[in-house]
């Protein structure tokens, strides 16, 4: 982005708001040197956040403010600058600007069309002392930054354990380690136990949430009628009440996602859980009959937060972590927050941040921090208790199953963090507002999620109709009408409506060229595969991921699909029916995905059943999705002939689970049972292609995934006798 | 084969499937002749791939200084190349080689298609349970004794047979009508359903 860019809407400030940093970050080193890292850790420790407004900052270190706080250049500095423009003297541009000295930024906020038309023309202005001076104030306030959340969430960690009763040296005693009663009844403790219950409520909340959510991506957006994608608005949409529908539909999903937030602000131990993939364990917890099961689980996942926040604290000291790459530190200073004294969100300041960090933008800062996942750079980031609106989701990826922050890099991704940080503290005390979040409140909130998803899938009523009867005056036919679930967006709508353009993940691969011998015209293409896939949640899942990570879909002569992890392409073989080549879509993807997000074991440093297990695994998990798209199919069109084998595997695995789930709490949720009765089915999938029932084909005989990846593993690991 | 007819077949291969055709060169790809007596000019392969993601296995008709025709899924093509090559199916032996290649060469990815000329074939789980065990002895003592494939002559010099065929967990019987020229028709029963024998994962 140009200086220019971020000029817009922006207004000069109106005096010089720099100041010298709080603390001596820039001796940083030497400290370290001298005194070692904990000594340098608790020197920096002491830091406070200056809650200053930003728009009011005191006058800079050593400049004098200008009278009237009207800091614009003297008439006759301008004139020396114009003049030295009008020579094309940049050397003269770069002794002007240096004899403003520390009032420099002031000068040039107020005069940024001068500053940028010296740029322009050669002067070389980043290396004035007064801008190396910013920056380095700019690396002070990130280290700071960093330091006080990480300092302020082990805090609160520490106070959480406390709540829970818990200590950080040592597990939680379980049952048979408790002193009995006389009676033999171990000692029960009713206000743990309480705590403990609502913990596992707001677990169940977040299951429930999450699903929830998911579903409102099967809502059909738009003038062409493709499925909602919260990052996608529609190029035609149409409108409800002063809505468009997806804003009406966006608005139900960001509110999901701050109520996300407020929960697990409370709540750091399901954070946790969330990003080590245990919400069910919480949810599914016995806090009567054993709440030291539960305690215990909870310490687990807080020892899990502490050893983050250690391991980032040490990154940073050691400088393993470069500042300029902490992006939502960087973009909470952009957003006029972090409690600076520099309005780093006003454009020259911002312009001096940019230019310092712009060849950091892309850096995998959480992997510097060397934490164990993306989302606990959430601790670097901001104050744990303060977390909140849809920075969280950005940061966290939480309730998507995957990290958003691997494919959410760059800076703007987090440029509500500010507000976010402010959201939830008490302006006058700076106490954290610890809102809970009641039953009654869950209850409602989930009613009114109902809400927007009834009428959304019921095709946004007058809307929808309205949209029905202009295509019908345009003679376009083949539409969805309103009515029950999703609709299939017909082939021909997808080529001739722009809406859905940017529904085509990738352009077009060529692939279509038929072989000699083949079939002259495929019976389908890919945008027909996507209409298919669309309809269900599954396929419309692997059509964002299609999206996000850009995957070509390549089609050619062939009745089979494959994943090409060389190329990170996916082949569909046009001699499928059009529904098969759907059910196969959703599979690929998965596996395309697994590489994607480099979640695949390597074979040469996991043991071989390691490996097996993995690989069956990712196998049984693309399976499962493909069958689940085949079933919702099959409900939306009794004519869908797809199939992914195994569907009765997973189908009786799934209603057994479910029977029984409901049989033992007669009061599960729904999305419980379901998640009960989901995982169930891949575990049968994963029975299945262990054992070999499901078997991959090769003229060598039919061969079973283990005996297949073993032989992956084997020639990856030089045992293979045979080379090509 | 010479390293020439190799590179000769892979080429052939890699134009037959068209933009899935990369996978013809790859060094792990191996293509193995499958016998079809029938045939004078032509030659059918199985081209095997293997890779962490997917499991290729497809024919492929090809004769030298030709156009290679990508069978698997496409009776079609394999009675056209028949044609093209000029066969003439007049021995009870030869139909029942062309019968039981036409099945085996022209079967789709998935479901798992398995051609069956005696009990053994058969596609059983690796580990049946008691159950299954059960099914599998009972399918034995009711239909074991008839997946041997046999010819009948016809008027006028083509033949009917009969093959036996798994087709995921179904076991299918085939009855096709072929003529002297190779064109087929087929005429399918399904005669047991859901019984324990390996199906095709979609991987």
């Amino acid at each position: 982005m140009g200086f220019d860019q971020q000029r817009e809407g922006g207004t000069v400030l109106p005096e010089a708001p720099m100041q010298a940093p709080p603390t001596n970050v820039p001796a940083f080193g030497a400290l370290q040197q001298g005194a070692g890292n904990a000594l340098v850790t608790a020197a920096l420790t002491g830091m406070t956040v200056a809650r200053q407004p930003v728009t009011a900052p005191p006058p800079a270190d050593g400049a004098a403010a200008p009278p009237d706080g009207a800091p614009a250049a003297a008439a006759g500095d301008r004139e020396k600058i114009e003049q030295a423009l009008k020579d094309g003297d940049s050397d003269e541009m770069e002794k002007v600007w240096g004899s403003f000295g520390d009032n420099l930024p002031a000068v040039a906020s107020a005069n940024l069309d001068l500053w940028d038309r010296c740029r322009q023309e050669g002067a070389d202005l980043e290396e004035l002392p007064a801008v190396e001076k910013l920056r380095q104030k700019l690396k002070a306030d990130v280290i700071r930054i960093a330091y006080n959340n990480l300092n302020k969430n082990e805090d609160l960690v520490a106070a959480e354990m406390e709540r829970y009763g818990l200590s950080k040296d040592r597990d939680v005693p379980q049952a048979s380690s408790a002193k009995p009663l006389a009676d033999g009844v171990v000692p029960k403790d009713k206000e743990r136990e309480a705590q403990l219950q609502e913990t596992k409520a707001a677990a169940r909340f977040l299951l429930a949430l999450e699903l929830k959510q998911n579903s409102l991506k099967s809502v059909v957006v738009g003038k062409g009628t493709q499925p909602f994608d919260p990052g996608t608005r529609p190029v035609l949409d149409f409108d409800i009440g002063g809505k468009t529908s997806w804003e009406f539909v966006k608005a139900g999903w960001d509110e999901c996602e701050e109520m996300r937030a407020r929960v697990l602000a409370l709540n750091p131990a399901l954070f946790a859980a969330m990003q080590s993939n245990d919400l069910l364990g919480f949810a599914e917890a016995d806090p009567e009959q054993h709440p030291e099961a539960m305690q215990q689980r909870i310490r687990t996942h807080m020892m899990v937060v502490l050893n983050n926040i250690k391991v980032a604290r040490g990154n940073i000291e050691s400088g393993s972590c470069d500042y300029r790459s902490l992006s939502p530190i960087l973009a909470t200073l952009r957003g006029g927050a972090g409690g600076s004294t520099v309005a780093w969100n006003q454009p020259f300041y911002s312009w001096v941040m940019r230019n310092d960090v712009k060849d950091h933008e892309d850096t995998q800062w959480w992997a510097q921090l060397g934490l164990t996942a993306a989302s606990m750079a959430l601790l670097i980031a901001a104050e744990f208790a303060t977390f909140g609106g849809a920075t969280f989701l950005i940061l966290t990826g939480a309730g998507v199953g995957i990290s958003a922050m691997q494919a959410s890099q760059k800076q703007d991704d987090f440029k509500m963090l500010a507000a976010a940080q402010r959201a939830q503290v008490d302006p006058t005390t700076g106490l954290v507002l610890r809102d809970q979040v009641d039953e009654a409140e869950r209850e409602a909130f989930m009613a009114k999620l109902d809400v927007i998803l009834n009428v959304g899938m019921t095709g946004f009523g007058a809307g929808m109709r309205a949209l029905q009867a202009e295509r019908a005056a345009a003679g376009v036919a083949g539409h969805g009408a309103p009515g029950r679930g999703p609709r299939v967006t017909a082939p021909d709508e997808i080529a001739d409506v722009p809406a859905v353009t940017g529904d085509r993940p990738v352009p077009a691969v060529p692939g279509h060229a038929p072989a000699p011998g083949a079939p002259t015209q495929p019976a389908w293409t890919v945008d027909d595969v996507l209409a298919k896939a669309r309809q269900t949640g599954e396929g419309a899942s692997a059509i964002t991921l299609v999206k996000k990570h850009k995957i070509p879909i390549v089609t050619g002569p062939g009745n089979y699909a494959q994943f090409r992890a060389s190329e990170n392409t996916v082949f569909l073989g046009t001699d499928m029916s059009v529904d098969q080549a759907s059910i196969n879509f959703a599979h690929e993807i998965n596996h395309a995905e697994k590489k994607i997000l480099n979640l695949r074991p390597d074979p040469t440093t996991v043991s071989r059943e390691n490996f097996i297990s993995a690989k069956v695994a990712e196998e049984a998990e693309g399976q499962a999705k493909a069958i689940r798209h085949q079933f919702e199919s099959q409900w939306l069109d009794p004519n869908f002939k797809g199939v992914a084998a195994g569907d009765k595997a997973y189908s009786e695995a799934f209603i057994d689970a479910v029977q029984k789930a409901r049989a033992a709490d007669p009061d599960a949720p729904e999305m419980l049972l379901k998640l009960r009765g989901q995982k169930a089915g891949e575990q049968a999938l994963i029975k299945e292609f262990m054992e070999g029932r499901l078997a991959t084909a090769s003229s060598g005989g039919r061969q079973t995934y283990p005996e297949k990846f073993g032989a992956f593993w084997d020639r990856a690991n030089g045992r293979a006798a045979a080379t090509p | 084969m010479t390293a020439a007819a190799d590179s000769a077949l892979r080429d052939a291969a890699a134009e037959a499937l068209g933009a899935g055709g990369s996978v013809a060169h790859d060094p792990w790809t191996t293509f193995t002749p499958y016998p079809a007596p029938f045939l004078s000019r032509h030659g059918i392969w199985a081209l095997d791939h293997e890779s962490e993601d997917s499991s290729l296995w497809l024919f492929l008709g090809w004769a030298a200084g030709e156009r290679a025709r990508l069978l698997t899924g496409r009776p079609d093509e394999f009675v056209a190349m028949a044609h093209d090559d000029g066969v003439d199916l007049r021995a009870p032996e030869q139909a029942i080689a062309y019968a039981l290649a036409y099945l085996h060469t022209t079967r789709p990815a998935a479901p798992l298609t398995t051609v069956l000329r005696s009990l053994d074939d058969l596609p059983a789980v690796p580990a049946p349970d008691t159950g299954e065990q059960l099914r599998l002895a009972a399918l034995a003592r009711r239909r074991g004794g008839d997946f041997a494939p046999a010819a009948t002559a016809l008027a006028g010099g083509g033949h009917a047979v009969t093959v036996h065929v798994a087709r995921d967990r179904d076991l299918v019987r085939a009855r096709l009508l072929l003529s002297p020229a190779g064109d087929v028709e087929v005429a399918e029963d399904t005669l047991e359903a859901d019984l324990p024998l390996q199906a095709a994962g979609l991987g």
